[in-house]
C-alpha cells in the first residue's frame, strides 16, 4: 500500500473507506485541497472526518497536488526522463531513455549525471524482463525487481492495480514505495518507430 | 631489491609507452604517440597556470551503439582558480552540479525552482568534480594517482586518461582530452565505455580570464546562468 503523502495514512481505515465510497483509488489521493470539492455529497461528519484524518496524516501541509494519472504515451516513441531518485534520505539525479515499441516491447537505458549507463534492461512484449546491462549501482536483482516494476507501473499496458505512481502534471509523475521514491519528468518525446534492434533480447549481458 | 624496483620501473615505463601506442593507433593513424608525456604534460600545465577563470558552452553527445543517433544536451561549463568548478545542462533539462576540494553541490530545477539535492556519495562526485577541473587547468601531474596518463600529437593533440581502479573501469574505460596541436585549448573530451558506448563532450565559446559574478559557485543560491553569460559577454 503506497499513498503519496504519508505512510501514516496506513493507520487510519476509515479515511480508506470513506475513499472507496467516493470510488477514489487512496493512492491517487493527494491534497485535501484538491478533493474539497467532493465536500457537498458527504455529510458534515464525514467531512469533519475526512479533513481531521487528513490533517492528522499531515497531508495539509503543501504537498504537490496528484491527479489521476493518465497513460496515454504514443504507442512508438522515445524519451528522455530526468528523474531524482531518493533512498534514506539521499538523492541521485538520473537520466532515462525509454524507447517504446507498439507491440509492446519497452527499452530503458538509466544513465548517471555525466553520461555513464547505470542500467539497462528489456521488457519483451511478453512481459520477460531482460538485463542488458547493470552496474555496482544499479545491480541485475534491483534492476529486475524494482526497475522493470516501476517501468510496468508508469508505462506498461498492464500495470499492476496498486502501482505507487501519482501524476502531480502532465509529463511529472511520483514513484512512491516505502524505502525508496523516483521523482520523474518525461522531458522530451521523439514520436515514431523505434530500430528493432533495441527490441532484440538476443545481445544480453549473461548475468 | 634494487634490482627489482629498477625491473618494476621500466616495466611501467614500457607499460605507458605500450598504452600510449595502443591508445594512439586505435583512435587516430595520423596520431604520433609521444615516448615520454612527462614534458609536454609540464608544458601543458605551465601554459594553463596562468589562467585564473575559463567559460565554455558545450554540446555533450552520448553515443550508444543501439541509436543512429546521438542523444544530445547542451549546456555550460565554468571554471574559477583555484579549484571552483560549475557544470550546468540547460537543455532538454536543466540541472547544476558544483564542487571545489571541499564540498559539492547539485541542483535541479523544478517548477522554475533550483532544488538542492541531499546527494548521495557525495565524495565521490566531488572527486570527479575535481578531476575535470584539474584536467581543464592542466594539473595531468595530479591525475596519476588515480589514471595512467599518456600524449599522442598530430593535427590534433590527445592526452589519454586510463583509470587505475578497476570498478572505475567498468564502467569508465578511458577519456580522451582533446586539444588544439599546441595544447592552448581543450576542444573535446571523449569518455569511452567497456561496450563500445562514448560520452564526447564537445566545447565552444570559450572565454578565459572573465569575471564570473560573485554567486556563480554558491552552493547554495547559484546565480541564474543567464547572469553569468552577460558578465562574460554571451548573452544575447
Amino acid at each position: 500500500m503506497n499513498f503519496p503523502c504519508s505512510s501514516r495514512r496506513e493507520e487510519a481505515p476509515f479515511y480508506r473507506k470513506l475513499l472507496l465510497r467516493m470510488e477514489l483509488e487512496p493512492h491517487h489521493f493527494g491534497c485535501y485541497t484538491r478533493y474539497v470539492g467532493f465536500a457537498p455529497v458527504l455529510s458534515r461528519t464525514s467531512t469533519l472526518l475526512l479533513i481531521l484524518t487528513l490533517f492528522i496524516s499531515g497531508c495539509a501541509t503543501n504537498k504537490p497536488k496528484s491527479i489521476a494519472i493518465e497513460r496515454h504515451f504514443p504507442p512508438n516513441a522515445f524519451m528522455t526522463h530526468r528523474a531524482i531518485f531518493t533512498a534514506r534520505g539521499r538523492q541521485f539525479a538520473l537520466t532515462g531513455y525509454l524507447a517504446l515499441s507498439e507491440t509492446g516491447g519497452q527499452r530503458l537505458i538509466i544513465s548517471q549525471s555525466l553520461g555513464q549507463t547505470m542500467a539497462d534492461l528489456l521488457v519483451t512484449p511478453d512481459g520477460t524482463v531482460h538485463i542488458m546491462q547493470a552496474s555496482p549501482m544499479f545491480k541485475p536483482e534491483w534492476i529486475r525487481k524494482y526497475v522493470a516494476a516501476d517501468l510496468e507501473c508508469l508505462f506498461g499496458a498492464h500495470p499492476h492495480k496498486r502501482c505507487p505512481v501519482s501524476m502531480l502534471d502532465t509529463n511529472h509523475f511520483l514513484i512512491k514505495h516505502f524505502w525508496y521514491k523516483v521523482d520523474l519528468r518525461i522531458v522530451e518525446t521523439k514520436v515514431g518507430p523505434q530500430p528493432e534492434t533495441l527490441f532484440d533480447p538476443s545481445k544480453a549481458q549473461k548475468l | 631489491m634494487r634490482h627489482q624496483n629498477t625491473n618494476l620501473k621500466i616495466m611501467s615505463i614500457l607499460a605507458t609507452i605500450f598504452i600510449a601506442i595502443v591508445a594512439a593507433s586505435g583512435a587516430d593513424p595520423s596520431l604520433k604517440p609521444v615516448a615520454d608525456p612527462k614534458p609536454v604534460l609540464e608544458d601543458l600545465h605551465h601554459k594553463m597556470s596562468a589562467l585564473d577563470s575559463v567559460y565554455f558552452e558545450f554540446t555533450q553527445e552520448r553515443q550508444l551503439k543501439l541509436f543512429a543517433e546521438p542523444l544530445k544536451s547542451e549546456g555550460v561549463m565554468l571554471i574559477r582558480r583555484p579549484d571552483q568548478i560549475r557544470w550546468e545542462t540547460t537543455s532538454p533539462f536543466q540541472s547544476i552540479l558544483m564542487g571545489n576540494r571541499e564540498s559539492v553541490a547539485q541542483f535541479e530545477k523544478e517548477d522554475g525552482q533550483w532544488k538542492k539535492l541531499k546527494l548521495g556519495f557525495p565524495q565521490m562526485l566531488r572527486r570527479v568534480m575535481e578531476q575535470m577541473s584539474l584536467m581543464h587547468q592542466g594539473k595531468m601531474d595530479a591525475l596519476t594517482a588515480d589514471f595512467n596518463v599518456s600524449v599522442a600529437t598530430g593535427a590534433v593533440a590527445v592526452v589519454t586518461l586510463k583509470p587505475k581502479d578497476e570498478s572505475v573501469r567498468s564502467v569508465l574505460s578511458s577519456l580522451e582530452i582533446h586539444m588544439l596541436p599546441d595544447f592552448s585549448t581543450t576542444r573535446e573530451v571523449i569518455m569511452n565505455e567497456p561496450n563500445g558506448d562514448l560520452t564526447r563532450i564537445l566545447f565552444r565559446e570559450e572565454r578565459r580570464d572573465v569575471k564570473f559574478p560573485p554567486a556563480a559557485f554558491d552552493q547554495n543560491k547559484p546565480v541564474d546562468i543567464e547572469v553569468v553569460k552577460k558578465a562574460v559577454g554571451r548573452s544575447k
